[in-house]
């Protein structure tokens, strides 16, 4: 009977696991690990230092590791296991070489400790030297593969971002989710929204205005085309992409109103999903593409609404009883995060903290606690998130591991970032 | 002395991106003992857009005053060497698009204020000059650094709207009055007090060149 109670507790538990509900105590050992850098080339001594750095917070992030991070050198050799921490379960040496080609290279091997035997084997070549932090993202999403731990996709993708450089010009770029690699794509004049166009991440929307014109394009970083979507007065969007990529969500104001348009790829035309003399945008694809939720105002106060995308029902449903001004959301399937204004102080003392909800329950989880957190977004698992904070005059990515209960924080000089995706 | 103006603007916009492709962006390729990134470096060229412009026009005046009603005034004569055709010259729009004064919100608002008012009345007066009612007037829309993204460039628009609207109401054409939102991207005052976040939440009016 006990057995019978407990295989049904444990049934209940994994079909109702909700991310809404916060881990509050671990009591698991993390499995202990050591980098160790055996790269003998001297042109890549201070790039080996960089790589190292790379892999050690790559696997902190992964939230199943105790990680050391004591920069041990050792020595290199193809079968062998040797290692120099004695006192770790798991090793992963690398070491950076150049190949007969001139690419950089790195070998790398885990070493179970223990058994003192080679695990995990591999060899990597990349041919620009400055994507070395995907390099290094690879290697630790494969060894998180190989420990068959829940995949990590969000660790290798892009992200890509509008900043500002200066009045009326921003320019969007891409880079690796440390921010480590950073590259320019688009540059002059005023660069807003860029939207990755599907998973693959080889196209992205983006708006342009040309003289004072919200202009959307699409632009794919593979061949480098670029395709005119539409063109508007006013303000021009695109907030989400569909799960099949064939439908944008859009902000638009042909008529000098905001509101949320449905824009379909393939047939190229567009239809109001609201009409509202207010401020309706940010709309975001939730329930398999069926509804959508957006910032409206409608209340006298940006928060989050949903409505139906298809279908009879016109009614307008509201998401958020919480925070004085909630003018940001992201969604994955049914969860939303959305940042909310805490303080009655207009200004200096005010602080912004991000909160998890579910469309299936009620309760609400405070992701942050200090400072002035904006533009989360969901990474395309939905088990982590992406953030912006600024805390005490510095600016920092941050990265949420909702299952894990983490918060990691990378600071930021990159500039004032106006969108991001990732 | 005051002359009639003919204004003839002629715009060739592109933009020129086809000739600088982008590089691929390396893939990873799994091979036997491991994965290799084949392909060059991505992005080495940005995509530099840019918009030429052309404007044919011939001065026959120099606009150079505006006076206590905002009359515009002009005191000096060009005359044109080839064409019979005029047009206020660049220098003279700019010189006018100075004279406008910026329109103040509160936070989070986009309705006027009743001390705004006055500044309406006289931007109206301005626009409204024998020589610039051909001229289209662009009413840009700003917001401070708080709130984010789409919510504040919406923010931005809806001022921007209440102004258009303003001046339809006031027996503007409404064909002559564009609307643009720049949201939080073009801040007058970059101090982190009060006084200059409230210089951020504004309406700037521009005319056409």
């Amino acid at each position: 009977m006990k057995k019978l109670i407990f295989l049904l507790a444990l049934f209940l538990t994994q079909i109702f696991a909700n991310s809404t509900i916060e881990i509050t105590k671990t009591v698991n050992k993390l499995t202990s690990i050591a980098v160790e850098n055996s790269t003998d080339n001297k042109e890549y001594e201070k790039l080996s230092l960089d790589f190292y750095q790379i892999l050690v917070n790559d696997l902190t992030i992964l939230t199943h590791f105790d990680v050391k991070n004591s920069n041990q050198k050792s020595t290199y050799t193809k079968d062998s296991s040797a290692f120099a921490n004695r006192n770790m379960d798991y090793v992963l040496k690398f070491k950076l070489y150049k190949d007969k080609n001139g690419n950089l290279s790195c070998e790398n091997k885990v070493i179970n400790v223990v058994s003192n035997s080679v695990k995990f084997i591999k060899t990597y070549k990349i041919a620009d030297d400055e994507l070395y932090p995907f390099l290094a993202h690879q290697i630790i999403s494969d060894v998180n593969n190989y420990f068959g731990m829940a995949e990590v996709d969000w660790l290798t993708k892009y992200i890509i971002f509008s900043r500002y450089t200066k009045p009326r010009h921003s320019e969007i770029v891409i880079a690796d989710y440390t921010l480590t690699y950073v590259k320019t794509l688009v540059g002059s004049g005023l660069n807003l929204f860029p939207k990755w166009a599907d998973e693959t991440q080889k196209a992205f929307y983006f708006t342009r205005y040309e003289r004072s014109m919200p202009t959307l394009y699409k632009m794919n970083i593979v061949t480098g085309s670029l395709d005119r979507i539409l063109q508007t007065e006013g303000m021009l969007a695109c907030s989400d992409v569909s799960q099949d990529g064939k439908k944008i969500l859009l902000t638009m104001a042909p008529y000098g109103q905001p509101d949320i348009y449905l824009y379909n790829t393939e047939t190229k035309t567009k239809k109001a999903l609201t009409k509202y003399s207010g401020i309706d945008v940010s709309a975001h694809f939730i329930e398999n593409d069926k509804r959508f939720t957006f910032v409206s105002n409608r209340l006298g106060f940006p928060t989050i609404f949903a409505k139906e995308i298809e279908g009879k029902k016109r009614a307008i449903e509201q998401l958020v009883y919480y925070g004085k001004n909630n003018n940001s959301c992201t969604s994955h399937n049914n969860y939303i995060i959305y940042s909310s204004r805490e303080t009655d102080n207009s200004f200096s003392q005010n602080t912004f903290n991000l909160h998890l909800i579910s469309t299936d329950t009620n309760y609400v989880r405070r992701l942050t606690a200090t400072g002035i957190n904006q533009f989360p977004q969901f990474s395309s698992d939905g088990e982590s998130v992406l953030f912006i904070k600024h805390f005490k005059k510095q600016s920092s990515l941050g990265i949420i591991r909702l299952n894990y209960n983490k918060n990691f924080l990378f600071p930021l000089n990159v500039g004032k970032i106006q969108s991001i995706d990732w | 002395m005051k002359l009639n103006i003919i204004f003839a603007i002629i715009i060739f916009l592109f933009i020129g991106c086809g000739e600088n492709p982008i590089n691929p962006v390396p893939t990873f390729s799994e091979d036997e003992m491991g994965i290799t990134r084949d392909g060059k470096n991505i992005l080495d060229d940005n995509i530099t857009a840019e918009i030429l412009e052309n404007n044919i026009s011939i001065s026959e005046t120099n606009i150079s005053a505006i006076d206590e009603n905002g009359t515009l005034i002009a005191d000096e004569v060009i005359e044109s060497s080839s064409n019979t055709s005029a047009t206020l010259i660049e220098e003279d729009v700019d010189y006018i698009n100075t004279q406008f004064e910026s329109i103040y919100f509160d936070y989070d608002r986009y309705t006027i204020k009743e001390s705004m008012l006055p500044i309406v009345t006289k931007n109206i007066k301005l626009m409204n000059a024998p020589q610039v009612v051909g001229n289209l007037i662009i009413i840009e829309g700003n917001c401070d650094e708080w709130g984010t993204d789409e919510y504040n460039y919406a923010l931005g628009l809806k001022r921007a709207q209440i102004i258009k609207e303003t001046f339809i109401s006031e027996g503007m054409n409404q064909e002559r009055v564009k609307i643009v939102t720049f949201g939080e991207s073009n801040p007058i005052c970059l101090e982190q007090i009060d006084e200059c976040w409230a210089k951020n939440r504004r309406v700037d009016f521009k005319l056409e060149k």
